[in-house]
This record gives C-alpha cells, structure tokens and sequence, in this order.
C-alpha cells in the first residue's frame, strides 16, 4: 500500500459568529488543527458546542473562519479560508464532498438525477451521470422503485443513502460527513457504514462526526478532539 | 459549468456607478449604506448604484438581492445597456473572445449586443413581450433580428423554444394576452433564448406568481442552466429564489454592495448587519 498522503491541512481554525444587532460575539471553534490523509478517516470529537460542525462548514466555506488556513493539497494547493469565491466553488465540484444528516437537494427532483447532479455540474452528459447515479443508489441498495420519485417522501434512512451517494458519485478526493448515520434503523446504518469503508478503501480521505463512540472505534484511523472555546474569549 | 471557468468571465463589471441629476464631487462619498441614504445632500442627485464590481463566470447563476430601493434593477439595466453608467467598466467577453467595454459602446453595437448576446426577462410581461403579435411572432422578432430570414426555420425554432420553455405547442398562434401569468412569463424566457444568448438577465421573474406557478419557472430556469450553460444574472428579493438557483449572492443596499459570497454563506454566515436581518427576518 502506498503511504498515505494528506488531503487537507487545517492549522488554527478559528471561528466566531458576530451578531450586530444583539452587539454578541459568540466563539464556535477555537484553533482548530489537524490533517486527513487520503484513504483514512479522521474522526473529530469532543462535547457538544466545541464546534465540530462548524469545522466542516469552515472547510465547505459556508462559514468564513476568523483565524486559520484550510489547505486543500493539490497542484497549487488552495486555502480554502482565504481562496477567491470562484475557486471555493471550483473545489467544491471536483474536489469535496459534504453529507449531512439532512439532504439539501432541489424539491420536485428525482432521485437519479439528484445523485447525478454533482456530474452534471462538471459537464458531464445527463445520460452518463444518471448511470454512474444508478451505480451508486445500487451500491447503498436503496430500492430501484424509488430512483424516479423525489426524495421528499423518503424515510430517514433512504434520504441518508441518497444524500451519501450524491456525496460519492463524483469520486472527490475528500468526504465531509455529519452525523451521517443519525437516527438511522440499523440495516440503514450498515450500509452507510459498509460504503463509508468502502470509499476509504478507494482512497477518498473522510473527515467524519459521529454521536456514537462505536463508531469512531469502529472506522477511525485518526481522532481529532476539539474542546468548548474558552469563556474569556466571550468579549467581544 | 465550473470546467468553463478558465475561459474567464462573461462579465467583468468594474466600480460601476449610475448617477441620476447632474451630479457633484460629493456624490458618492456623501451616500450610501454608511449615511443610510442614496439621494445626495450636497446636489439632491440620485445615487442609483455606485462603485459596484463585480464578475460573471460562463454557466453561472449570481443572486443580485435587496430591497426596494437598493439598485438591483439598476444593476440589469446597466448590464442590459438600457442605461449607460456615469462611472465604472463593464468588460462583456463573446464565447469567440471578442471583448467590449459596455460602459463606452455605441448604439449600433449596443442593439447588436441586446439582440443577439442578451435574454432580458422583466417581472412585468409587458416589458418583455409584445402583445399585439402571437407567441411564435414574439420568438420570430428576437430570430429575424438574428438575421434568419427563412420562414420554416424560424417556426421550427419557435416551436423548439416552446417546448422547451413548456408552453403547448397549439398556443403558437395565441397572443400572450391569452396566456396565465406564468405561461406569460415562460414565453418571455423562451423569447429571451431565442438567440442562443451568452448571458440572460432575470429581473424578479416570479415575484407576485403563485407558488407553483414560481415553482415550475425555478426548475424550468434550472434545467436552462443544466443545459444551456448561459451565464445569467437573477435580481430578486426573495431569499428563497437565491438559496435555489445562485451559487453566488450579491446584496446591495442604498445603492451599495453591503456583502457578497457563496450563496450557503450570504444565508448561514452574513457578516453585514443588514444582511443578517435580512437573514433573519426571513426565518
């Protein structure tokens, strides 16, 4: 096996939310440092409040960090606090892909074309990304009767699938997931488990929250513990 | 179509600035978000939009969003060349490369470019159609200015346009003044496409509609987007309308560009206090 190379270095992230109208500055996450490695997963843990998902979204650039550098590696490598708009969304298409326990998707949507809309986004022909779509909602078993039906009416667990082969159709380079196997029944959560294995042993790097320790044991290869930020640092 | 963007942008506005009065040195340092006001004390000049940059990739959406008042509209007359700005650059890049400075051009090449590089759609039907001829003649003018001149090509087009903008075909006949309000504004989309434009200026096209009538105008500009890879310009107020269709958000106000980003960050981080009311009174 070829040694594992770092797809992402995040180095003193730190994160505030500034609310103008109530003059509050509310610390989310305090200098945050930590690398994930191609084909590993890295867990981040820590109690409620050290700002676990606020990571995340610092990396996906839905937040804007105070302090820090995000470095996608690569050939340049980009920082993704301080990169233009254009490149963050660059990188978001080819490079990233971010599952939550909820999936955002447009309403009125089919599954299949949900699945393959990150493909279409980079160009690919409709025909080819909903195939490459079947292949994946295949792999997670969600049942076939459902790919043409829009995903509104899903239960929690056929919505997780469907939000996590979105999140894979497109082979990124690193997985961004949030409590991805939430409130999930059992068989559902096997087989998020079982393509969460699946896509480290293809060499994705995964950046993952989980609520349950089993499974930081069961599928880290790295634990990153933050902490709640400190009080003092409530002053605004 | 994020692979287009090495080809550069579409659109390269650069400190854009409309002034409506005569205008004084005072002007722009004197209005604004700061002072909360876009009529000049000095003057009493209306400050419609000032230092405005900003860039449009080929294939992108950009949210333009704001208030009343707030030099959205502006904005897409600019663009549109309906207007000409006091100050500023707007560079248009064609697909072949030719580039122009919009803020200098002449008329000639104005209407050359509004006819056959630009699809405007207005939240009011009567701006963008014209309601003494049928549907097929409202597409027909955009492609004879084109210059096809070919009677069945031309009625072949329309009807593909049609389709694709979901307007039966059997209606090619009728006047727009027939048409539902949303069918209306599907016909002004499919006008506007007529020739095959670089870029498509969408002016609060389903502010008043139903909500399954904006609904089916939303998908309808997405699939556009899908397979089309028209760059395109959305002025709205609706939060609602940016989450879904822009990838980047720019919020003006008091003729200002108080913030802008990634869409998902204008809607869970804004920095700007306006925007962060805006944000939240929408909740």
């Amino acid at each position: 096996m070829s040694l594992s190379h770092p797809v992402l270095s995040v180095s003193g992230l730190s994160k505030a939310f500034t609310i103008h109208q109530q003059g509050k500055r509310i610390p989310s996450a305090q200098d945050a440092t930590f690398a994930v490695h191609a084909g590993r997963l890295t867990a981040l843990v820590g109690p409620s409040g050290a700002g676990k998902s606020t990571v995340l979204k610092c990396i996906y650039r839905t937040y804007l960090p105070q302090a820090g550098s995000i470095i996608l590696h690569g050939d340049p490598p980009l920082d993704l606090a301080t990169c233009d708009e254009h490149a963050a969304l660059r990188a978001r298409a080819r490079d990233i892909a971010y599952v939550t326990q909820f999936l955002h998707c447009l309403p009125r949507q089919p599954t299949v074309d949900v699945v393959a809309a990150p493909l279409t986004a980079i160009g690919v022909p409709l025909p080819q990304a909903r195939e490459a779509a079947r292949i994946r909602l295949r792999e997670l078993d969600l049942p076939e009767r459902l790919w043409d039906v829009a995903p509104a009416t899903f239960s929690g667990g056929e919505r997780q699938r469907v939000n996590l082969a979105r999140g894979l159709v497109h082979r990124p380079r690193l997985l961004m997931l949030d409590e991805p196997t939430a409130s999930l029944d059992r068989r559902s959560a096997d087989l998020v488990v079982a393509a969460i294995r699946a896509a480290k042993q293809a060499g994705v790097a995964i950046l993952a929250i989980f609520h349950d320790p089993a499974l930081v044991a069961a599928l880290a290869d790295d634990v990153v513990e933050l902490s709640r930020p400190a009080e003092a640092a409530c002053a605004a | 179509m994020i692979d287009r963007i090495q080809d550069g942008p579409v659109i390269e506005a650069q400190g854009l600035t409309r002034i409506h009065g005569r205008g004084c040195p005072d002007c722009v340092r004197l209005t604004g978000d700061v002072h909360g006001r876009n009529v000049c004390p000095a003057c009493g000049s209306v400050v419609a939009v000032a230092e405005v940059s900003f860039r449009l990739w080929p294939g992108e959406i950009l949210g333009v969003m704001g208030e009343s008042g707030s030099g959205k509209s502006s904005v897409v007359r600019l663009l549109h060349l309906d207007d000409r700005p006091s100050a500023g650059t707007v560079r248009f890049r064609e697909s072949h490369g030719r580039a122009h400075d919009l803020a200098s051009i002449d008329e000639a090449e104005a209407r050359r470019l509004r006819d056959t590089r630009f699809g405007m759609v207005h939240q009011n039907p009567h701006l963008g159609l014209n309601f003494g001829v049928s549907a097929g003649g409202n597409i027909a003018e955009r492609l004879l200015c084109c210059g096809e001149r070919r009677f069945h090509a031309i009625r072949e087009a329309a009807l593909g346009l049609l389709d694709r903008t979901e307007v039966p075909r059997a209606r090619i006949d009728h006047q727009p003044g027939q048409f539902s309000g949303g069918m209306q504004q599907r016909l002004q989309i499919a006008r506007a496409l007529a020739p095959n434009p670089e870029l498509l200026l969408l002016d609060e096209v389903t502010t008043g509609l139903d909500l399954s009538v904006q609904a089916r105008i939303l998908d309808l500009i997405l699939s556009i987007q899908r397979d089309l890879g028209v760059a395109m310009v959305v002025v709205t107020h609706d939060l609602g309308v940016v989450r879904l269709l822009a990838g980047r958000t720019m919020v003006l106000r008091h003729g200002r560009v108080v913030e802008s980003g990634l869409t998902d960050q204008i809607l869970e981080d804004p920095q700007h206090p306006y925007t962060q009311q805006l944000v939240m009174s929408a909740l």
